[in-house]
């Protein structure tokens, strides 16, 4: 005897319908599920980690580029380079990214013997990153290249502090990053701050 | 109506492309093929010009469009055409089964492998919604649920709507035409993927298996859906 009228008692068809909306939202439930206990909690925890790796660097040369009379008076300008190291990290499917970096804010101070030799504040709204628009020949070199990623920022001082006979001067550098980094899904505010000894190097001959 | 079991296929390859009665490839079955493809010819606007036509504006001309006119069209179906809006209902129930198998048959690569398989749909979800994600950042992020389910939807529309287009396009589903469709969507996917999609630039070898796997469990699926509904239909 066949088995296909005691097959069809029991699925009958309100039994195949349950079945097939059972099949039909089965993986969408496992990804929703996935998605709360594996997707998102891997990319917080790849974010934070990136967020520690994270490195700030500031050069211990400042270099002297030019004199000029201001109001009378004798001032400096000054190039200090200033960064942020180690932005790139892997995603969550294992995808190399470079870190975002917003709201960069470089505050300094260069003092010898008691007295303020430059200044330097400088902002910038965001680091160059690649767009992941690219076609991967053109992205993975741009991750390399922004991986460490440095900016020439612009000092300020009286150059009559200084001896601009003197091809090195030693200072002591007092300085503050505040910097905004943005993961896949989370962000945070980061701040550096730092003294340390560096030089000033006049390279207006150079 | 074309009996999707039953039906011999007759008349060689000029009937397969055209038949006095509609029913050809270069008749109404290649059109609402075509019109079923359309959400997968969405993204594939989208992935070939590096997401710079949004998947929202893509869905917008290169799917809802064509829908629209195809609801009209199909008023106009001549009967003998073998598409017909019954058919076309009957197979569009048909075709949840082999493309749920096919999200199955990732599950559990997920689970053994790791991979990823929805990592798309949050990119297609932000590229449809255009929102940065409710993120405390100005830039936000686009790992979100409403992302993802806007993804999935879409992730449905394409799959659903290829094994609708299968149906439409034979006029007896057989296990070679199957396989032949399933093999002829995984060398699409493979090829397009690592070229144009970024995240898959060079994927590891199961990121190929998986592909292939879940596409023979497609094939498997549009095989076996038409069994099933016969089945059924013979039994009640």
């Amino acid at each position: 005897m066949s088995d296909r009228p005691s097959r069809s008692r029991y699925l009958t068809p309100p039994v195949i319908i349950i079945l097939l909306i059972l099949m039909y939202i089965g993986p969408y439930a496992f990804v929703y599920a996935r998605t709360a206990t594996w997707t998102f909690p891997r990319i917080d925890q790849r974010d934070f980690d990136a967020f520690d790796r994270v490195k700030s660097s500031v050069s211990q040369v400042v270099n002297l580029t030019n004199i000029q009379s201001v109001g009378g008076a004798q001032e400096a300008t000054y190039l200090l380079k200033v960064g942020v190291l180690d932005r790139k990290f892997l995603d969550w499917i294992g995808f190399p990214l470079v870190l975002e970096v917003n709201n960069f804010n470089f505050t300094a101070s260069g003092i010898s013997q008691g007295k303020i030799i430059l200044e330097c504040s400088h902002f910038e709204s965001a680091f160059p990153k690649p767009t992941g628009s690219e076609p991967w020949y053109i992205y993975q070199p741009l991750v390399d290249k922004y991986d460490d990623y440095a900016l020439d920022i612009s000092c300020k001082g009286d150059a009559s502090a200084i001896n601009t006979a003197a091809q090195t001067t030693p200072i002591t550098l007092n300085w503050s990053i505040n910097a905004t980094l943005v993961g896949d899904r989370n962000d945070k505010v980061r701040t550096w701050t730092n003294s340390q000894s560096t030089e000033i190097r006049d390279v207006r001959s150079l | 109506m074309t009996d999707y079991v039953s039906e011999k296929g007759r008349g060689g390859l000029w009937r397969i492309l055209s038949d006095k009665d509609g029913g050809g490839w270069l008749g109404y079955r290649g059109l609402f093929a075509i019109i079923y493809f359309t959400p997968q010819i969405a993204l594939f606007a989208y992935w070939i010009t590096y997401r710079a036509v949004t998947l929202s504006a893509a869905l917008f001309y290169l799917t809802l469009i064509p829908f629209i006119i195809a609801l009209s069209l199909t008023a106009l179906l001549p009967g003998k055409s073998g598409i017909t809006p019954k058919t076309l209902a009957i197979i569009t129930i048909m075709a949840i089964i082999p493309y749920s198998l096919y999200d199955w048959a990732r599950v559990p690569m997920n689970l053994i492998f790791g991979i990823p398989f929805w990592d798309h749909w949050f990119d297609w979800g932000n590229s449809i919604l255009g929102t940065t994600g409710t993120g405390a950042t100005p830039t936000g992020t686009i790992f979100t649920y409403e992302q993802l389910t806007a993804g999935l939807i879409s992730h449905i529309m394409r799959g659903w709507g290829l094994a609708v287009g299968y149906y439409i396009l034979v006029r007896k589903v057989t296990l070679v035409s199957a396989f032949a469709f399933g093999w002829a969507m995984t060398i699409f996917y493979w090829i397009v993927f690592p070229v144009w999609v970024l995240t898959d630039a060079l994927p590891p070898w199961i990121w190929f298996f998986t592909a292939w796997e879940s596409h023979m469990v497609f094939a498997a699926g549009l095989w076996v859906a038409p069994k099933i509904f016969n089945y059924y239909r013979r039994a009640y």
